[in-house]
């Protein structure tokens, strides 16, 4: 209960799901420039936000309530899909992983688990000061 | 004969009881509050409302507080260990343990006023 | 190498070592693209450093016991390099009856070592090696912006 008022709106969740995918992404992409050129390796990805495309098409599974007074908190977290690691389509082997490319996901990736990790800090803090005006 | 049954007097709760404490002693000083029955009159069995009572709602926080501490310690432990991938995960964990805590003592405090203040009441 | 956070700085750092690795053998052959005589007879002969996928991690839990993350793909693996002569590329062959490691009919065999081959290969290692430090550092720097959601 106390777990579902404080933290169980689906825009937290989504952070914590950005966050997922951001970590693997950096991840992903250390490990293609790491095999730019390793003979058969095949360049992977991270697939997070056409996952949650797909899920929002199929329909919210709506939150049951036990009393009509109570609070909705938005959609479960549970709902949130997890990120994937996927190969790379297209071409594969020694070409397929571009340095540049992968130079330039890096600092993409970099910003935005940036922008993410400090609106969820900001988040905390936020409700650090609503239970308790400092 | 008070309404209220059960608690001691303030020795239960101490000056300053802990805004800097966390975890199980605060938890501690809470569990009396488990008796706590709001009833009206000396049988405290008028017609009782529907859904948990105060006593089970508090129980139930409790152990969510609790459940929050101990899978924060737990992540913390295995990040220790070398077992966790993100590091976020475990911030994400112990923030969330502080948080359900600070809440728990701040109804606490409500509480414990509002007990006193009941307290000071002439009848 | 398992899972956790500070192990996966292992991918980087095996490529950084292994493109060391390359760097050296190519400095090694410009240092020797003129040696036409080994202790083991017969001019020097070119290096490569090849890369190869080491070690899967061994199965861990991932992602804080949550399996933050799908994947059907095997784990992340460190680069392997290893150094192996190249035999492909023929010996520069050169008239010349005076000099002294020239055979029966004056041909002094030179090493298949192109300069110009090597400098491009060393231009191209030099910037992999920059691109894996930069990895290294962007995890890093995440690591550091996750123990900033906790600051007050």
């Amino acid at each position: 209960m106390i777990r579902q008022i404080l933290f169980g709106s689906r825009s937290l969740a989504l952070l914590k799901g950005g966050l997922d995918a951001g970590a693997a992404r950096i991840r992903v992409t250390a490990e293609n420039i790491a095999h730019a050129e390793t003979p058969g390796y095949t360049p992977r990805e991270v697939r997070f936000e056409e996952l949650l495309g797909r899920a929002r098409a199929a329909g919210e599974v709506p939150l049951a309530r036990s009393h009509g007074a109570h609070l909705t908190a938005g959609s479960a977290s549970g709902e949130i899909p997890r990120p994937r690691i996927v190969a790379r389509a297209g071409r594969d082997g020694a070409e397929g992983a571009d340095i540049e490319r992968e130079m330039v996901a890096l600092q993409k990736n970099e910003i935005q688990f940036r922008a993410l990790s400090q609106m969820l800090a900001d988040r905390y803090r936020q409700l650090r000061e609503v239970i308790r005006p400092s | 004969m008070n309404a209220v049954g059960g608690i001691g007097g303030a020795g239960l709760w101490g000056p300053a009881a802990g805004r800097a404490s966390a975890g199980p002693a605060t938890l501690r000083q809470v569990e009396p509050l488990r008796g706590l029955t709001l009833g009206a009159g000396p049988e405290g069995s008028a017609a009782a409302p529907a859904g948990p009572s105060f006593s089970e709602t508090l129980s139930q926080v409790l152990g969510e507080v609790n459940g929050l501490q101990a899978r924060a310690d737990t992540l913390v432990a295995r990040l220790a260990a070398g077992e966790i991938e993100n590091v976020h995960d475990v911030l994400i964990a112990q923030q969330e343990a502080g948080l359900a805590l600070r809440l728990i003592q701040e109804v606490r405090d409500k509480l414990v006023a509002a007990y006193q203040e009941l307290m000071r009441m002439q009848v | 190498m398992r899972v956790d956070y500070l192990d996966r700085l292992e991918v980087s750092a095996s490529a950084l070592a292994a493109y060391r690795q390359r760097m050296n053998a190519i400095a090694e052959n410009l240092a020797n693209a003129q040696t036409t005589r080994t202790p083991e007879g017969g001019p020097y002969r070119r290096q490569e450093v090849v890369f190869e996928a080491g070690a899967v991690p061994a199965a861990g839990d991932a992602g804080g016991g949550r399996g933050a993350v799908e994947s059907a793909l095997s784990g992340p693996r460190s680069v392997r390099a290893r150094v192996v002569a190249d035999t492909t590329t023929p010996f520069t062959e050169i008239y010349d009856p005076g000099h002294p490691d020239a055979d029966g009919n004056g041909i002094v065999r030179y090493p298949n070592v192109n300069p110009v081959t090597e400098m491009v290969n060393l231009v191209l290692a030099a910037r992999a090696y920059e691109a894996n430090v930069a990895a290294l550092q962007a995890e890093k720097r995440m690591q550091e912006l996750s123990l900033g959601i906790g600051r007050a």
